[in-house]
């Protein structure tokens, strides 16, 4: 993928390369390039599970090819199919704690 | 969304990898050099599975409840030095100079304890208050007779109710209403206590009041309305510290009396995209006392409050990385010659006029890239029509454009654990300049390092004379869990 001229102006790569399984949709790697095309950072998925009929990639490491140090994001637990109100995508949510906390018992109430 | 981050220091790429079939897909070199174009329907037969056994068993780790009351609390001890480290003299007129030695100013314990509970649906209460121990060579501890001192207090209190569009809060709270970062026009309604050097930011000065807040969040805009039920006003210096002057009459807290003081005002403000404005009124009390000789010249000095009214504008704009704000206020019927330097108070002889007066902020945020930033501020006053009602020979403190600059740059390193961040404070007339280095390191979770520099020049003009030429040092050890 080749960001286009605002796009590059934005971003600190130059490109990068995703690796998609085109059966279940799932990015599997992406690979990002540095203005000097040398690859900086890569991203590397792995548990692909299917959860409530969505495939997805539970494990999610990120390593930094520059710094040599890698993180990993572990999806633990994954709700899909939730309804949230339009109202809680609002800037109140930030601001309005009592709102916000609310406005989260509903959405926990519907895992629950 | 449950989610566990797992960070891992420097790492050995190849035997990390060397499990997994990643690298066989790219032959050496060929990603570094040449553009790989590949075809839509290219096909893999490498495993792209990775082995993320690296970080443990986290995912066969049986998700437990580990919710506790204590989650509510936020605590931290923090144990700091500062220090005035710069023998020199400070000429505060042809002849007429005085010494300032080194000397340990801050050797002080603090417990800072915060609580956020959204006990019930719709309901919030939150608090925080500190306590303070201020040990051997603390400038609170030879106030206090060369004893250790001790020092409690409330900041945020309040309970808050959200239901449909509105919401109240009731207790001890800050009203912000300015855009501009450090040292905007509008940011008048909390008083504000710059005791130390330790404290140069007015968004830790700030002192919550008890007020009454109702926000209303309409469909294509929002109302916000405040009443001060008790207003105060900045407190004194502190006996010993480095804003603290001998005056030649004690000053006092307001004598209020059995007069009932109250502020108000309201605010309302719009969103574009990118954009935010709002426009405001509120009738308000000068958080400076203004202090006059008593008039037998016995006992103590007699402190005047001001009321004015404030009207209000200010606006935002993101562009990009770049977020440009900018404020205006009008203030009708403030006193002339408030002396509004932080934490002290005013001590001449008074004009007594109450006149008009304009001022502004203005500024912009800039985020460099994702680890710097920097922002610029500047705030300029001016009192309209201000030699009218002037005796001869009479002049005003704040005369022609006052206020002041502010610039802040940051820089954060090694994922967040090291912040080196700089500020540049002076006078818009030239007449003053601080500047603070600090540098910010976190051990871990719990533990985190502070360092911190600064270094203060002024002309004779500025009320920071007394502290020119002062280089001040200090650290902070902070545990917080």
């Amino acid at each position: 993928m080749i960001p286009n001229a605002e796009r590059a102006r934005k971003s600190r790569y130059s490109r990068t390369i995703s690796y998609i399984d085109k059966e279940r949709y799932v990015t599997l790697r992406v690979e990002m390039f540095d203005q000097y095309e040398k690859e900086v950072k890569r991203m590397l998925a792995s548990r692909v599970e299917l959860i409530n009929d969505v495939w997805m990639a539970r494990s999610l490491t990120m390593m930094n090819l520059v710094t040599n140090r890698l993180s990993n994001m572990a999806i633990l637990e994954i709700n899909t199919g939730i309804d949230v109100d339009d109202e809680f995508l609002t800037q109140r949510t930030l601001t309005d704690v009592a709102f916000r906390e609310t406005e989260l018992e509903k959405l926990r109430a519907q895992i629950d | 969304m449950v989610l566990k981050l797992h960070s891992m220091g420097n790492f050995n790429p190849i035997p990390v990898l060397a499990g997994a079939a990643l690298f066989l897909l790219a032959p050496p070199g060929l990603a570094q050099q040449d553009v790989l174009i590949l075809d839509d329907n290219v096909q893999f037969d490498a495993d792209l599975g990775f082995d993320d056994s690296i970080f443990g068993g986290v995912f066969e780790d049986d998700a437990e409840d580990t919710s506790s009351w204590l989650d509510n609390f936020t605590i931290r001890i923090s144990q700091q030095f500062f220090g005035q480290v710069n023998n020199h003299s400070v000429d505060l007129a042809p002849g007429f100079s005085f010494h300032r030695e080194a000397e340990t100013e801050s050797n002080r314990l603090g417990l800072n304890v915060r609580y956020q509970n959204p006990f019930a649906p719709g309901w919030l209460l939150q608090a925080s208050g500190q306590a303070k121990a201020y040990w051997k060579e603390d400038y609170e501890y030879g106030a206090n007779g060369d004893r250790i001192d001790t020092d409690l207090r409330i900041n945020e209190f309040f309970i808050q109710r959200s239901f449909g569009q509105n919401s109240i809060k009731f207790g001890r709270q800050t009203v912000v209403w300015g855009e501009t970062v450090g040292n905007s026009v509008l940011d008048v309604i909390n008083t504000s206590e710059f005791r130390d050097l330790t404290i140069i930011d007015i968004e830790d000065a700030r002192l919550n009041q008890w007020m009454v807040v109702w926000d209303y969040f309409g469909e294509n805009s929002d109302f916000s309305t405040f009443v001060n039920l008790y207003p105060d006003f900045n407190p004194a210096p502190v006996r010993g510290s480095p804003f603290f002057f001998e005056p030649p009459f004690n000053l006092t807290d307001y004598d209020r009396g059995s007069e009932l003081l109250f502020e108000v005002g309201t605010q309302w403000r719009k969103s574009f995209e990118g954009s935010d404005i709002a426009i405001m009124a509120a009738y308000l009390f000068e958080n400076q006392l203004r202090y006059e000789d008593p008039v037998s010249r016995i006992g103590d000095a007699v402190s005047k409050k001001n009321d004015f009214l404030l009207l209000g504008f200010s606006a935002n704009r993101a562009i990009g990385k770049l977020l440009l704000n900018f404020d205006l206020a009008f203030s009708h019927n403030v006193l002339a010659d408030s002396f509004n330097f932080p934490g002290t108070g005013s001590f001449v002889a008074p004009v007594d006029l109450r006149k008009d007066q304009i001022g502004t902020s203005f500024g912009f945020e800039y985020a460099i890239s994702n680890e710097q930033s920097v922002s610029i501020g500047i705030q300029a006053q001016s009192l309209l029509d201000e030699d009218e009602g002037l005796l001869l020979g009479q002049a005003l403190i704040n005369d022609g454009v006052f206020g002041s600059w502010l610039v802040r740059y940051s820089n954060t390193l090694m994922n967040s654990d090291l912040v080196l961040s700089s500020t540049l404070q002076g006078g818009v007339d030239g007449d003053s300049l601080l500047a603070l280095l600090s540098v910010d390191y976190t051990l871990n979770d719990n533990w985190a390092v502070n360092a911190q520099l600064i270094s203060i020049t002024a002309s004779s003009d500025s009320p920071l004379v007394f502290l020119s030429e002062d280089v001040r040092i200090g650290a902070t050890i902070t545990y917080s869990f």
